[in-house]
């Protein structure tokens, strides 16, 4: 095969860290290899590399290590449990805030500010929350990303889980718990934007991330799975082509008709 | 890497291109990095092996 070789324009790495970020710190080194390969050449080299991939090729990682080894990837450690990297003793793990309240696990629900600061138990990238919005807030000032679908993103999962989330009728939900618990941060700043996989104009930036933001709620309320931050992406990744459809972008350099 | 940008126009030409791109999106993905670092302990070594196998991976794709 005569290609280029395309590794220097970084879109590998960032893909591999986004990976590496969906992984509990307790996952062996073969489900990273396992993961990264569905993830590189069955996502993206198969329909022709990068800006051809229809679904966010991280996510797609994830889903694929989540459908072959659902218990590895739940094994979430401890923060502060000191694992060594090779070791036959299983870490410390415990369930992550979304999975004690949905399951009724045993366990203690961690505070907003715990959550805030990444002090939980979850994914290596999705603990912190402030983390998250450092690198929110660079990539704006670099204008690599708008706003418009992080925001809208998060804003309407914590509507709707405030509206509709909570236990004693309408209005009594936790939006800010809504917001900083489960991986909700990480994908609606780094994965939900992806250029490839998401809308050209911002009328379809909106509605997609409106459908994130419900997705996300449908699947946390009513499905089957605590956290559902990166089913609803791939779903509205998916439906990403549709929405370019119906919002084309506006022509220049022609008179109206 | 040059590649036509499909985006709602008007378009503004920049010297920025994809490996620019990205490079900002590690940098902004680096806090998050250092904190699961702190909290979740050595195991995230396993981060690194990841790139590491990407690099390695794909420089063979590229050779062959």
């Amino acid at each position: 095969m005569k290609l280029p070789t395309t590794i220097g324009d970084l879109s590998a790495v960032v893909s591999g860290i986004l990976l590496g970020f969906n992984l509990p710190s307790t996952a062996p080194f073969w489900m990273c290899i396992a993961g990264s390969f569905f993830m590189m050449i069955i996502v993206k080299a198969f329909f022709g590399g990068l800006g051809q991939n229809f679904i966010n090729p991280a996510l797609a990682g994830r889903a694929f290590l989540m459908a072959s080894w659902p218990t590895r990837m739940i094994a979430f450690a401890q923060p502060f449990s000191k694992v060594p990297l090779i070791s036959k003793i299983d870490a410390v793990t415990s369930p992550t805030a979304l999975s004690i309240i949905k399951n009724g696990l045993e366990g203690e629900v961690p505070t907003k500010m715990d959550l805030f600061l990444g002090n939980v138990s979850g994914c290596i990238g999705e603990v912190s929350a402030l983390a998250l919005l450092i690198g929110f807030v660079y990539l704006l000032i670099r204008k690599v990303i708008s706003w418009r679908i992080p925001v809208v993103f998060i804003g309407v999962t914590g509507l709707l889980s405030y509206a509709f989330g909570g236990s004693e009728g309408l209005f009594t939900g936790d939006f800010l718990f809504s917001i900083l618990s489960g991986s909700l941060f990480l994908g609606a700043i780094f994965m939900a934007t992806d250029y490839t996989t998401s809308p050209v104009t911002s009328l379809g930036q909106y509605i997609y991330a409106i459908g994130c933001g419900a997705m996300v709620f449908i699947i946390r309320k009513w499905g089957g799975y605590p956290e559902g931050v990166s089913y609803a992406i791939m779903l509205m990744n998916v439906a990403t082509p549709l929405i370019d459809k119906i919002t084309p972008p506006k022509k220049f350099g022609r008179r109206k008709a | 890497m040059s590649l036509l940008k499909v985006s709602a126009p008007p378009h503004i030409s920049t010297k920025n291109d994809t490996n620019v791109i990205m490079l900002d999106v590690i940098i902004a993905l680096m806090p998050a990095l250092i904190v699961g670092l702190l909290f979740l302990g050595t195991e995230q070594c396993l981060l690194l092996q990841l790139v590491r196998f990407l690099l390695y991976w794909l420089n063979i794709c590229g050779q062959s």
